[in-house]
C-alpha cells in the first residue's frame, strides 16, 4: 500500500510540475501551456496526491498517515527535481 | 541612506545567522537524525546482546514477572518493556520502591535487560558503550558541557534555526515556481538550487522539527509557573502534578496482601489487536497488594500524550477504565509536537522517511554554507583572499565531511577498544571528537581546498566502507550472518555504512574529475596567454 501511495504521490508531483511553464516547455516543446491544460494538470496532480494520502490512511491512523504522506512527498519532490535537473544537463 | 526592504533584511538575517551557527546546527541535525535509529545503533554497538525475534507478549510478561518478583516484590511500581520488532533483543524491566523505603538507604531502584529466552540479566555481559543513545543525546546536549549551561545555548540556537526556516520562506521569491528546479554544473547557482530543493521539499519536517525543538526548551526559558506556586511543599506538588499532566489516579498501598494475577494472562485480556509493537510499556502499581493496578500504555497516535492507557485490576484482571493523558488543549498541542519531533510512533518505513528528512535538513545547512563560499569565491580571489572566507571554507570541509568521518570513527572505536578498558564508553566519544579535530585541522594544512575536499571524501568513504569488514573480523553479528538470519536491524546498519561509503566515493570521484577539468582549462588558458 505504501508503494502504491508513493507511486500516486510521485505521479502527482510529475503532473503538477508540468503546470509550471519552465518544466512544461522542457517536456512538451512544440505546444503551449494553455489555461485548460493548466486545469487538467492541477486537477489530476492534486487528485493523485489525494489518492496517495488515501492509500496512507488505509494503513495507519490519519495522524500517522499524514506524517507518512508528507515524508513520501518530500522524497517524491526531490527525486523528480533531480531527474529533471540531470536530464537537462 | 537607502532603507532596506523587508526581504533584504530577512536575507541578511538568514545569511549571517545561518552561517555563524551553521556548523553547530549541522552537528545537531546530523546527530539528531541518527537518533531516529538510536535503538538500532545500540543493537549494532552491543553485538553481545542476544537476538530474540518474534517473542510473544505472554512469554515476555512471564519472564519479566519472574525477575521482578525476585528483585522487587515489595516495590511500589514495576515497568515492563516487552520484546518487539524494533527492540528485538531483550525485555526491559525496572522497579521503584516507595519513598519511605528509599529513605532508609537499604533499597535502590533497579532496572535491567533480560534475555527473553532464559530470563538472564544481560547487562553484565555486554560491552560498555555509548551506543546510539550517546549520539542521539549529542543533538541537544552536545558533549563535555554541563546541562545547565548547554540548555539555554541549545535553546537559543534552536530559536535561530526556526528563524532561519521562516526567513528562508520569506526570501525565497519563487517558492512554488522553482519547486522542482535543480540546475547542475552551474557552481554557485547549483548549490543554491540544491539548498532550496532540500529545504522546500522537506519544509513540513523542517518547520515541525525546529518549532517542536523550541517546545522542548520551553521549561528552560519559561519555568512552569503552576509548579512554582507549590513552593517547597513537595507533598502538595506530588499530589497536584499528576492532575495537571494527566498522569492518572495515584494508587496507594492498602496494606492488605493479595496475590497479583499472573501477568502472562494480560496478553489474553488485551486481545489479538494489541501486539508488543503497540505497547510503550506495562506498569504494575502496588504488586502484591489489594489495590494493585496494571496499566498498559499503548502507542496509537503521533503524540506522546495521545496514547491510550488501559487500566486493569491487578488481582482479578478485570478492565477498569481507559485513561488519556490529554487533559487540555495545551497538553494535547505540546504532546503532539513533541511526539512528532521524537518520531517514536514511527514504524520502519516512516522511520526511514524521518531519517531521509533529517538528512535533507543536514544537507540544507551544508549546501547553504557551501553556497556562501561559492557565491563569494571569484570576488575573494580577485581581492587576493581573506581570513573570513578561508575560515568558512576550512570549517565547511572539516565539519560537513569531517563530522561524518568522526562518527564513523566512533563506530570503529566500539569495535577496536579493549572490552575491559576503563571508561570505555567515554573513550569511544573521545575518539570521535579527536577524529573530528584532525578533520578540522586538515583543510588548514592544504592550500588547494579542492584537494582537501577530495581527501576528506575518500577518508570518509574508507571509514564507512571498512566498517562492515571490521564488524566481520571482530564479531559474529556481521553482514553475512545477519542477512542469512533476516536480522534487518543489524544488516541495515552495515548496508547503510556501505551506502554512505558509496556516496563519498562518488562525491570524491566527481570532485576529482571537476578539478582535473579545471586544471586542463587553466593550462590551456596559460598556453594561450604564452602563445599571444
Amino acid at each position: 500500500m505504501y508503494l502504491l501511495a508513493y507511486l500516486a504521490i510521485q505521479s502527482g508531483c510529475i503532473v503538477l510540475s508540468f503546470n509550471l511553464p519552465k518544466h512544461f516547455r522542457g517536456y512538451f516543446k512544440s505546444s503551449t501551456l494553455t489555461k485548460s491544460k493548466k486545469v487538467v494538470f492541477n486537477l489530476s496532480g492534486y487528485g493523485l496526491l489525494a489518492i496517495g494520502l488515501y492509500c496512507c490512511t488505509c494503513v495507519d491512523r490519519f495522524d500517522i498517515a499524514l506524517t507518512t504522506f508528507l515524508g513520501l512527498l518530500t522524497v517524491a519532490i526531490f527525486a523528480w527535481a533531480l531527474v529533471m535537473g540531470l536530464r537537462k544537463a | 541612506m537607502k532603507q532596506k526592504s523587508f526581504r533584504q533584511s530577512m536575507t541578511w538575517l538568514h545569511t549571517w545567522f545561518g552561517l555563524v551557527f551553521a556548523w553547530i546546527m549541522y552537528f545537531m541535525f546530523v546527530t539528531g537524525t541518527l537518533g531516529y535509529f538510536d535503538t538500532e545503533i545500540d543493537r549494532w554497538m552491543m553485538p553481545e546482546v542476544p537476538v530474540n525475534q518474534n517473542i510473544p507478549l505472554d512469554e515476555s510478561l512471564r519472564v519479566a514477572e519472574k525477575h521482578l518478583k525476585a528483585h522487587g516484590s515489595e516495590a511500589d511500581h514495576w515497568y515492563i518493556g516487552p520484546v518487539n520488532d524494533r527492540e528485538s533483543s531483550s525485555i526491559y524491566v525496572s522497579w521503584e520502591w516507595s519513598r519511605e523505603l528509599l529513605g532508609t538507604g537499604e533499597y535502590e531502584n533497579g532496572h535491567g535487560h533480560l534475555d527473553a529466552t532464559n530470563g538472564e540479566v544481560i547487562n553484565e555481559n555486554i560491552r560498555e558503550t555509548g551506543g546510539g543513545q550517546t549520539l542521539y543525546k549529542m543533538h541537544y546536549l552536545l558533549h563535555y558541557i554541563d546541562r545547565d549551561i548547554i540548555y539555554p545555548i541549545i535553546g537559543f540556537i534552536t530559536f535561530l534555526m526556526f528563524i532561519g526556516v521562516v526567513t528562508g520562506i520569506v526570501i525565497h521569491r519563487n517558492l512554488f515556481k522553482e519547486l522542482f528546479t535543480f540546475r547542475p554544473r552551474k557552481r554557485a547557482r547549483s548549490w543554491l538550487d540544491m539548498h532550496n530543493l532540500m529545504s522546500v521539499s522537506s519544509l513540513p519536517f523542517q518547520v515541525m522539527i525546529t518549532y517542536s525543538g523550541l517546545i522542548f526548551m520551553v521549561t528552560t526559558f519559561f519555568p512552569i509557573i503552576a509548579l512554582g506556586g507549590f513552593g517547597f511543599d513537595s507533598k502538595l506538588a506530588r499530589e497536584e502534578t499528576p492532575k495537571i499532566f494527566g498522569r492518572g489516579e495515584v494508587i496507594e498501598r492498602s496494606g492488605v496482601a493479595a496475590p497479583l494475577m499472573p501477568l502472562e494472562q494480560m496478553a489474553q485480556e488485551l486481545g489479538e489487536e494489541v501486539t508488543p509493537n503497540n505497547i510503550r510499556y506495562i506498569k504494575v502499581s502496588m504488586p502484591g497488594d489489594e489495590s494493585a493496578r496494571i496499566s498498559v500504555r499503548l502507542m496509537r497516535g503521533v503524540g506522546n500524550g495521545t496514547d491510550d492507557v488501559l487500566v486493569f485490576n491487578g488481582i482479578t484482571g478485570n478492565f477498569i477504565e481507559s485513561e488519556s493523558n490529554l487533559t487540555g488543549s495545551g497538553i494535547t498541542f505540546t504532546s503532539t509536537f513533541l511526539g512528532l519531533h521524537e518520531g517514536l510512533f514511527a514504524g520502519p518505513i516512516l522511520r526511514w522517511l524521518y531519517f531521509i528528512a533529517g538528512i535533507f535538513g543536514s544537507a540544507m545547512i551544508a549546501t547553504g554554507a557551501i553556497y556562501w563560499v561559492e557565491k563569494r569565491r571569484i570576488k575573494n580571489e580577485k581581492k587576493g583572499g581573506s581570513f573570513g572566507f578561508s575560515l568558512v571554507e576550512n570549517l565547511n570541509i572539516g565539519t560537513i565531511v569531517g563530522l561524518l568521518t568522526a562518527i564513523g570513527v566512533y563506530f570503529w572505536a566500539n569495535r577496536l577498544l579493549p572490552l575491559d578498558m576503563a571508561s570505555r564508553a567515554d573513550w569511544e566519544v573521545h575518539c570521535m571528537f579527536l577524529a573530528w579535530l584532525v578533520c578540522l585541522i586538515h583543510p588548514f594544512t592544504r592550500s588547494d581546498k579542492q584537494q582537501a575536499w577530495i581527501e576528506q571524501c575518500y577518508v570518509a568513504a574508507m571509514t564507512f566502507a571498512f566498517l562492515p569488514i571490521l564488524n566481520y573480523i571482530t564479531t559474529d553479528a556481521h553482514l553475512l550472518n545477519t542477512l542469512k538470519d533476516g536480522n534487518w536491524v543489524l544488516a541495515g546498519f552495515d548496508l547503510t555504512s556501505l551506502l554512505t561509503a558509496g556516496f563519498f566515493i562518488y562525491a570524491g570521484a566527481k570532485l576529482r574529475k571537476r578539478r582535473g577539468a579545471e586544471n586542463i582549462k587553466m593550462i590551456e588558458s596559460q598556453q594561450a596567454a604564452l602563445a599571444d
